[in-house]
């Protein structure tokens, strides 16, 4: 069982001691490599404000998904591991490399910042990130924060932040092979390596995953049902990592992290007929390159450089859409540059202040979109504030400000300023009460500005006000308890959308207001072994549109199509010795297909189950492991986008040996 | 109410009658003046929602019943609804992206029976040109498809055509085709219907989209125009009426629509009476047909919303303009009278895109 210490506790700690564990704070700054464990002072997280800080001190919810969790989930992408986390819902367009895109807080997939290792991943055309085929590899943890977080992270944090964070390379020799096989000719091969040599260290990592993607579905044409078998949707896809840290001294450190992905796959599209066999296909190649470099001047100013270099391109090719004689065909290719330099100080125990830039070049090169290039310039400013009493209630008080400047080359930026506070009410057991508040945008994307067919250039960013409250809580009692609820609010003015013009052809305004409120429970239990593990997440939310956009405005009040008001998730876990039982439940309720919010066109409420078995056998230096999933247990008939039919029951059997 | 008027006509009619008989025995026959008993929208509802649905709406009356086919049927229409076509006892609605054509019972709105297209044809729009013949055209398959309207069997699953086939019309005992090519196509194709094969390609303006049939017999397309670079409105081409005669399938007359008073048309209707509608920039432009000019750049003002398609029904000459409003609401449809006032309008689905009468 994790020991968890508060961080101002620690802080209290001697100047000594606090430079003792000066280096393993810098590891657990931004890239949050805390692989030595030894040192490892209770739960950090670091995407909240930039500063290693305990979960239960921030000022919001996070969500933290460590390596062991991911390991317990089924699958292997990005989707696949955060299904069912309370606040996010999964826009999934079918099963194993199908696209999928996540809704954070009753938002959209453009207001859910993805970063790597603390940098930003989403590009400027679309804002949007594929879940379903950014697999999961050599991953230490994964955070998300949810809410607006544009103080801290500029554009497009509306929703919320998450963050995957890469391991630490091993300093000694590691190898490691992993195999499997699965329903519908599911394959999935990986190697890593890695080795220390010196001051540095590497890992290197291949994983290509591919299948059929044929799977059985029903389709119901409202008389009868008929089982079929999805077609057009086979998926390949290679991903790749080489990573290398490289001491300069006891106070400098420098990284890198290259990473490529290629998918090939079949976008069959909606299910509507018996007959439906969409041809379309798509390509996504993607060189995501950091480079990061910390160096702790002295116990109280740390300088932390990151630089990335990001490249997408994609391309789409629908061969029964034949326009004027010719295939539909897009491409594009987007590249976005960004270096972004702080400095952090902590003169005092209870004080940290944060202050740094962001520059950033992106740009796009497309068939569909005008070609073009955006610099953007930021500054931001953050502090932790922390006041201590020497009382068992109402023990401390931290207060987060946090402002961030944002300007673009070709549209609109923004002043985003936030506060945040969090009360520790009791210390045993542990309560705390938190609260945040902030002004936050999105720009419009390179789409919304420069596609060629209806692209408005006169947009200006949209604007939300978010709010959230909750509180948390953490004791023992037969096990360890952990719970926590939260309330959340964001208001959000000038949202892009794309109408009708006259020649029916279509293009964004700034014209939708939408609220999104909500109630998000979360609760786990470990027996004192960790033996038994129960969690269970529970989500209630409204996104309402709120204005009117002619009279009689019939979309007026409505939730927005495609979102659950109500969604629950429940995890079990069972650890005997070499043995790990897990299962995963998820509960999403219904959710209507148009504006209107007719009853007559909804998706009907599903509940889906996920098991596997994992067994690990040592064998001298070698373990072996053995994973077995069963995903969709009980053949759960659902979709979560209309047509667009999700997998029935299916198997995936893993062997993986590491050394 | 329809039917209530009827009855009213034929009572009065009766005593009309009755009350000559006595004056003179030899009666003329009495000619009851065709009414229209309903309209029919089909509103296309939104591309992958399966959400496509029919709105009847009985003339003069006070409401439209929405959703008749799932109503009645108890399932969906199916996926974009783009087209119907009204024949003898039956309403055949083309269903674009659910591959189909579901033909209904005029009378209750019961399914008779559904006609897949195969090959995801994506079929668009049709015409029906006697009890053993019907054309639909293929809007990404560049093909025309004949089907037994009656049988429900098909008869000719491809009859090659030009690029992106939109507007379907018969005249002649031929099939006239629009090439739309969605921008890019230029052509109208001509069918035997007694090979059916395209027996010419006729050269008309760019981007022909509607097609219908005049009381003169001639047959009038209605080209868009293109938009060539999307991105820069300087290199587009006019959109025209272009009259075709069809004995010897030559363009008769040309009406000319400069982008720079019209921009690029919508939506066509044109009546068996002399006369046609197309939707441009200045509202709905009314044309003679047997002179082939324009009458009126705006005999009905819209500024007030975007006509989405329009239709005129050739009994009680009155023009029904859809406006489909921000396309994920339902729409209205608004009804003018044959002076052009607006006179009433009715509520429909989710983008009303076809309106039919039935009489």
């Amino acid at each position: 069982m994790k020991i968890f210490i508060d961080k101002h506790i620690v802080s209290l700690f001697s100047v000594l001691v606090f430079h003792h564990l000066a280096l393993q704070v810098i590891q657990a700054d931004e890239k949050g490599k805390d692989t030595t464990k030894t040192y490892y002072l209770g739960e950090v997280v670091v995407t909240a404000t930039r500063l290693p800080t305990n979960p239960k001190n921030l000022p919001s919810s996070v969500e933290v998904i460590r390596s062991s969790n991911i390991e317990k989930k089924n699958g292997t992408s990005l989707a696949s591991v955060l299904e069912g986390r309370s606040g996010l819902f999964l826009k999934s367009y079918g099963g194993s490399g199908a696209l999928q895109t996540p809704s954070i807080r009753g938002m959209a997939a453009e207001h859910t910042l993805v970063l790597v290792d603390g940098q930003r991943y989403n590009n400027f055309q679309n804002g949007q990130v594929d879940w379903g085929i950014y697999l999961l590899d050599e991953i230490e943890r994964i955070e998300i924060v949810k809410g607006g977080y544009s103080a801290i992270y500029g554009a497009d944090a509306l929703g919320g932040v998450v963050n995957i964070i890469t391991k630490h390379p091993g300093a000694t020799l590691g190898l490691g092979a992993e195999l499997s096989r699965g329903s519908y000719e599911y394959q999935r091969h990986g190697v890593h390596a890695t080795y220390g040599l010196g001051r540095a260290s590497m890992q290197l990592s291949l994983r290509r995953e591919r299948g059929r993607g044929d799977y059985e579905f029903y389709f119901h044409d409202g008389l009868t049902t008929t089982k079929m078998r999805r077609q057009g949707a086979d998926f390949s896809i290679l991903q790749s990592h080489f990573g290398m840290d490289y001491s300069l001294s006891p106070i400098a450190q420098t990284s890198l992290n290259i990473r490529y992905g290629d998918a090939e796959r079949g976008t069959p599209g909606a299910v509507v007929t018996t007959a439906s066999n969409g041809q379309a296909r798509q390509s996504d190649k993607d060189l995501m390159t950091q480079m990061d470099f910390l160096w702790n001047f002295n116990p109280t100013v740390l300088l932390h450089v990151g630089s990335s270099f990001h490249y997408s391109d994609g391309t789409y090719i629908d061969p029964g859409l034949i326009i004027g004689g010719k295939i539909l065909e897009s491409f594009y290719t987007n590249r976005l540059l960004s270096f972004t330099p702080h400095v952090r100080f902590s003169p005092l125990n209870t004080f940290s202040l944060i202050i740094g830039a962001e520059l950033a070049r992106g740009s796009i090169i497309s068939n569909e979109v005008i070609s073009a290039v955006r610099w953007q310039k930021s500054l931001f400013l953050s502090a932790e504030k922390a006041f201590e009493f020497p009382h068992e209630i109402l023990y401390n008080i931290i207060l987060y400000p946090s402002l961030r400047y944002d300007t673009f080359s070709d549209v609109d930026g923004d002043l985003s300023p936030k506060i945040g506070i969090n009360i520790g009410v009791l210390r045993e057991p542990s309560v705390h009460l938190r609260s945040s508040y902030g002004k936050n945008f999105r720009v419009p994307t390179f789409n919304d500005l420069y596609w060629k067919v209806g692209g408005n250039p006169n947009l200006h960013p949209e604007r939300s006000v978010s709010f959230d409250a909750g509180i948390v809580t953490d004791f023992n009692f037969v096990g360890l308890w952990e719970a926590e609820v939260s309330y959340f609010n964001i208001d959000t003015e000038d949202r892009i959308v794309w109408m009708p013009g006259s020649n029916s052809i279509w293009s964004p305004k700034n014209i939708h207001h939408v609220k999104s409120t909500g109630i998000e429970l979360k609760a786990e239990w470990r027996s004192m072994s960790e033996a038994f593990v129960l969690g269970y997440a529970h989500t209630i939310s409204n996104t309402i549109k709120k204005n009117m956009d002619g009279p009689d405005d019939q979309t007026a009040n409505k939730q927005l199509p495609y979102l659950p008001t109500e969604t629950a998730a429940f995890n079990g876990s069972l650890n005997y010795g070499a043995a790990s039982l897990n299962i995963h439940h998820v509960f999403t309720g219904f959710r209507y297909i148009t504006e209107t919010n007719d009853p007559k066109f909804v998706l009907p409420a599903f509940q889906k189950t996920d098991v596997n078995l994992i067994l690990r056998i040592p064998f001298e230096h070698v373990i072996m492991k053995t994973k077995f999933e069963v995903n969709n247990l009980f053949n759960a008939d659902y979709q979560i986008i209309a047509s667009y039919p999700m997998p029935l029951r299916t198997y995936v059997a893993t062997l993986e040996v590491q050394y | 109410m329809s039917i209530k008027y009827l009855y009213l006509l034929v009572v009065i009619a009766m005593l009309a009658i009755s009350s000559c008989k006595k004056e003179s025995p030899i009666v003329p026959p009495v000619e009851i003046p065709p009414t229209t008993k309903a309209v029919y929208v089909v509103n296309e509802g939104n591309f992958g929602r399966s959400n496509s649905t029919l709105t009847v709406y009985p003339p003069d009356s006070n409401k439209a019943y929405q959703d008749v086919f799932a109503a009645v049927n108890g399932r969906n229409l199916g996926d974009v609804g783009n087209d119907m076509v009204l024949y003898k006892d039956r309403g055949y609605i083309v269903v674009n992206n659910s591959q189909k054509i579901e033909v209904i019972k005029l009378s209750d709105h019961t399914s008779v029976g559904t006609l897949v297209i195969p090959g995801n044809k994506s079929p668009y729009k049709l015409s029906i040109l006697n009890d053993s013949k019907a054309y639909v055209t293929n809007l990404f398959d560049n093909s025309v498809t004949v089907f037994n309207p009656l049988a429900l069997a098909l008869t000719k699953q491809r009859i090659p055509v030009g690029l992106n086939p939109q507007g379907i019309a018969a005249a002649n005992n031929k099939m006239y085709v629009c090439n739309s090519g969605f921008g890019s196509g230029s052509t109208v194709s001509i069918i035997s219907t007694s090979t059916d094969t395209v027996v010419k390609t006729l050269v008309v303006g760019n981007a022909p989209s509607g097609i219908e049939v005049d009381a003169d017999g001639d047959v009038i397309v209605k080209c868009d125009g293109a938009y060539n670079d999307f991105s820069n409105p300087n290199d587009d081409t006019p959109g025209s009426l272009v009259i075709i005669n069809v004995n010897a399938d030559t363009i008769a007359a040309v009406i000319p629509l400069p982008l720079a008073t019209y921009g690029h048309p919508g939506r066509s209707s044109v009546s068996k009476k002399g006369y046609g509608f197309v939707q441009v920039n200045t509202g709905i432009l009314k044309f003679s047909t047997s002179t082939n000019t324009i009458i009126s750049d705006a005999f009905i003002t819209t500024s007030s919303y975007f006509p989405y398609s329009l239709a005129v029904d050739d009994v009680t000459e009155r023009v029904y303009v859809a406006d489909a409003k921000d396309y994920v609401q339902p729409g209205q449809v608004f009804i003018y009278d044959k002076t052009g006032q607006q006179i009433g309008r009715f509520d429909t689905g989710i983008i009303p895109g076809t309106i039919a009468f039935k009489r």
